[in-house]
């Protein structure tokens, strides 16, 4: 059964068993410690957010529209870009494929609000894990500002209503995919 | 060393004499206790005929010849070391995980890097067979959930092919897809358009590698930090495109303009002492790659 899972690293709220749970529709999930190396985790308000619509997009919307029809100005979301000796501390849990669809599909990488990221992290024990995870790859990926540490905050948004916008999104991805 | 970057911008220090890096500059090194050696590889040639039914694959001579370099390489470090001393090596592998696109319309889903580092992996594990080393000492065993290469995106091609269409179009429309459209996207002849269009260039991509290794240094520190007593070989695969701008900028000092071209399979070694003091040898030169 391992042997077909990926190892997904989620930072900021995605550290969080309950919005994982609500991202991909499973309340037991394997998590360990992690830090993700070479990365720095950021802050980015609703205005950092690209307004372009991709041609590739699943349907001709930019993640700043899609995020300010779910949630109000005031939103903020974590992301991460490379820095040089940067940490991000997070939680490397064990997902599938389809899983990790599921996470892509709630951080818009479709969309183009995100990228796909293969990367090192360590664990608490200093064992290398190769990790796949979403953030930009430009170091000069607009942002509000850097969170340091490991002591930061899991939730940005109210936990109740972000969780509520997640599980309808996954309804809404699976219906969508089965068309 | 500066804190904000792996290597510094070489414009001071001209390093004369080197027009070519070859697989000669990949050398067996032995690294002191808490340090690491990293080799920074191109990848093997794949095949590029049209008409081919695994276009994108490594070609099997090419395939081979670098399972046996890797496999010659790792024999001559654990020959070098006694019985102890190799209980405390451990390897892991890297490569970019660039799948192949190019300017006259080829995709393929190999990875030409990955595939280099895989056999990479195949020769090493004959060595460390044959020398008696434990299977968990190629990190990949357990870093990965097939314990194969470990896949990195720093370390991809050209993103231009992938994330900039227009500037790609632009160069296709003014140059073709042979020759001139490399040579005008290796000068960077169309800087200010590409700029505009917000496309990575040569300068660009040499960062990106210095940042590649700046991380590869902060796994091995990691690394080292939680497994005392420890060497660590990192062998990193990447692409012509981004290992020759990345040696001009930030190891010989040559203009980025200048061709220096890499053998297909070729790299160089950069050890790093326990102090963080980077060097490298190229064509018998030793180069001091950092201040400390």
């Amino acid at each position: 059964m391992n042997k077909q899972l990926l190892n997904y690293f989620g930072y900021g709220t995605n550290r969080t068993l309950d919005m994982m749970a609500a991202i991909i529709g499973r309340k037991e999930i394997e998590g360990i410690y992690g830090k993700l190396l070479g990365f720095e985790l950021c802050i980015q308000k609703i205005d950092d957010i690209p307004d372009k619509i991709l041609q590739t997009a699943p349907f001709p919307s930019s993640p700043r529209k899609i995020i300010s029809e779910c949630f109000n100005n005031d939103f903020e979301l974590y992301i991460i870009r490379p820095r040089e000796k940067a940490i991000t501390y997070g939680i490397i849990w064990k997902i599938t494929q389809q899983e990790y669809e599921l996470v892509r599909d709630w951080e818009l990488l479709e969309f183009g609000m995100q990228e796909d990221v293969k990367a090192v992290a360590i664990d608490a024990k200093g064992k290398i894990i190769n990790v796949i995870t979403h953030g930009s790859l430009s170091s000069k990926m607009p942002m509000d500002r850097v969170v340091e540490g490991n002591d930061y905050e899991d939730y940005l948004v109210p936990k109740k209503d972000i969780l509520e916008v997640a599980e309808k999104s996954r309804k809404e991805y699976l219906e969508r995919i089965s068309e | 060393m500066n804190k904000n970057e792996f290597l510094k911008h070489r414009e001071e220090v001209v390093v004369t004499g080197i027009e070519r890096i070859t697989r000669e500059s990949i050398k067996p090194r032995i690294s002191e206790v808490g340090g690491t050696i990293i080799i920074l590889q191109r990848n093997a040639k794949d095949d590029r005929r049209l008409d081919s039914e695994d276009i994108g694959a490594l070609e099997a001579e090419a395939a081979e010849q670098t399972f046996l370099h890797a496999r010659e390489f790792f024999d001559k470090i654990f020959e070098g070391m006694d019985d102890k001393e190799r209980e405390t090596i451990d390897v892991m592998i890297i490569a970019g995980d660039t799948t192949l696109i190019t300017p006259d319309g080829i995709k393929s889903y190999h990875k030409r890097a990955v595939e280099t580092a895989s056999q990479v992996i195949a020769g090493l594990k004959e060595s460390m067979a044959k020398f008696s080393l434990r299977e968990q000492q190629l990190l990949n065993t357990a870093a990965s959930p097939d314990g194969g290469v470990i896949e990195v995106s720093e370390l991809r091609d050209l993103l231009m092919l992938e994330k900039s269409p227009e500037f790609v179009k632009f160069l296709i429309d003014k140059y073709g897809t042979g020759v001139k459209f490399w040579d005008a996207y290796e000068s960077d002849a169309e800087r200010e358009t590409r700029l505009q269009m917000g496309a990575e260039g040569p300068d660009e991509i040499a960062d990106r590698v210095n940042y590649a290794l700046s991380l590869h240094a902060q796994i091995a520190e990691e690394y080292h930090q939680a497994n005392p007593g420890r060497r660590l070989i990192v062998w990193a695969v990447s692409h012509y495109d981004s290992i020759s701008p990345f040696i001009k900028k930030y190891i010989v000092g040559m203009e980025m303009s200048s061709y220096l071209p890499v053998d297909q399979g070729a790299g160089i070694t950069i050890s790093i002492d326990k102090t963080g003091k980077a060097t490298t040898t190229i064509q018998d030169q030793e180069l001091i790659l950092n201040e400390q």
